[in-house]
């Protein structure tokens, strides 16, 4: 990963320690806070949101849209971040408070949701005239921007997560970092919070050990550790060497007649992932969270027969289906490969 | 949106603001007029039958049942019934074939 971070996603074990993580981070290094889980009230009046909000409010029988857009605040996040972004100068960075980690997760799901809904469900000939087979070509092409900006997260932001001794399971953050690999997000480290009145200094230090331990992939940081950096810099640069789940690319296989799909990412490894393949998609799936990802017009025309995972990401082995390939469709209209059917 | 690059690139840009809005209010307008048009043009061809219908999986043309499906199907196999059987491919109702997964290092 080459590009510069720019935004820095903050989140938690609960929504008030995210805030505070954003808040001292944004101090740190400089970086533009921006309060998604609170937007100002300049914002919420703003005619856009307004104006989205009321679409949403009338589209009970949109039910697909509604449905999936139940929770905004990912929404409202993209739309302030956008507004913010673009009354800022272009080099600026962000960091944005996402709230509770599990809430986080779910909202960002719902909305790359749409995509499926929009491919295999909103079918056009389900819908009854050409008025809505028209519409449903329009709002395909704004779920696929929204994709787009959501795919553009892989490569320009990180997840940083705040946790209190005490209330969050050492497990968890397995569970954490997998889901945000499969939706396409680096987490960056984890910070643990200051020991309070009740936690003293030996648990806190005991606890980052257990962390450590539990995942020693992924960096551990008591948040009095964090030290301030240059502007525009992470206070850890560890996010250079973790990447999230971007697409599928495509190998020969070892052997005559066969394909390797690939998905790199760091984090799959775990006996959570599913994989699965649908229709022209690779889906990637968690008990929480699930991601489609388009095939390679090669696999497309192959059949899957089983997945690998190991630290690297997740490797499909697949077959050439000979029914699906030019040679086929020549030979079942009398041609041979290379002719023109005049 | 339409461009590859992301959409806060600006290293290339000529105008650092230019299309970002833009694409918002097309994605607007979008829910706007669908919303709409399933509010005056199909609330008796889509909804008033879904109304009958109480197994989303008994009903592959219904718009609702079939969204109905996909969102259980987003929102985790984990439920009962939902998940592959460990060493071998299954396929759920609404089409996806899971696969067999080996852990440690991939074969190539």
């Amino acid at each position: 990963m080459s590009s510069p971070i720019r935004i820095l996603l903050c989140s938690g074990s609960d929504a008030g320690i995210s805030t505070q993580l954003a808040l001292h981070a944004a101090k740190k290094s400089g970086w533009v806070p921006i309060d998604w889980a609170n937007p100002s009230a300049e914002n919420e009046e703003s005619p856009f949101y307004l104006a989205l909000l009321n679409a949403l409010g009338v589209s009970d029988a949109a039910v697909a849209v509604a449905e999936a857009w139940s929770s905004t605040s990912i929404v409202r996040s993209v739309i302030h971040a956008l507004a913010t972004w673009n009354s800022l100068d272009a080099e600026s960075r962000f960091v944005i408070d996402c709230g509770e980690i599990s809430k986080f997760l779910a909202e960002l799901n719902d909305v790359r949701a749409l995509r499926e809904i929009a491919l295999h469900a909103m079918r056009p000939e389900l819908l009854m005239d050409d008025a809505g087979r028209h519409l449903h070509a329009q709002l395909s092409g704004s779920i696929q921007a929204l994709e787009a900006l959501f795919e553009s997260l892989t490569t320009q932001a990180v997840v940083r997560v705040a946790v209190r001794p005490g209330s969050f399971a050492v497990g968890e953050i397995s569970r954490i970092a997998l889901d945000c690999a499969v939706l396409g997000l680096v987490l960056d480290c984890v910070v643990v919070a200051p020991a309070g009145k009740k936690i003293g200094r030996s648990e806190v230090l005991r606890f980052k050990g257990d962390l450590s331990e539990a995942r020693p992939d992924i960096p551990v940081v008591r948040a009095e550790e964090m030290r301030a950096g240059p502007k525009g810099q992470l206070v850890h640069e560890r996010c250079t060497d973790a990447m999230a789940v971007g697409s599928v690319r495509e190998h020969p296989g070892p052997d005559s007649g066969t394909y390797v799909g690939e998905v790199l990412a760091s984090g799959l490894d775990s006996a959570e992932l599913r994989v699965g393949v649908l229709h022209e998609h690779l889906v990637l799936a968690t008990p929480r969270v699930r991601r489609v990802l388009p095939l390679p017009s090669t696999l497309v025309r192959c059949t899957s027969r089983d997945a690998g995972v190991d630290e690297a990401g997740a490797h499909i082995n697949f077959s050439v289906e000979p029914s699906l390939w030019p040679e086929a469709f020549a030979a079942e209209a009398g041609l041979s490969v290379g002719e023109q059917d005049d | 949106m339409t461009d590859e690059r992301p959409w806060w690139y600006s290293e290339e840009e000529d105008e650092p603001s230019s299309g970002k809005s833009l694409d918002l209010w097309a994605l607007l307008g979008s829910v706007q007029r669908l919303a709409g048009w399933a509010q005056h043009m199909t609330a008796e061809q889509i909804l008033a039958p879904h109304a009958e219908h109480s197994d989303p999986s008994a009903h592959p043309t219904c718009l609702v049942c079939r969204t109905m499906a996909v969102l259980a199907d987003v929102r985790g196999f984990a439920e009962p019934g939902g998940s592959s059987a460990e060493g071998g491919a299954s396929v759920r109702e609404t089409g996806t074939l899971w696969l067999k997964v080996h852990r440690g290092p991939c074969k190539r």
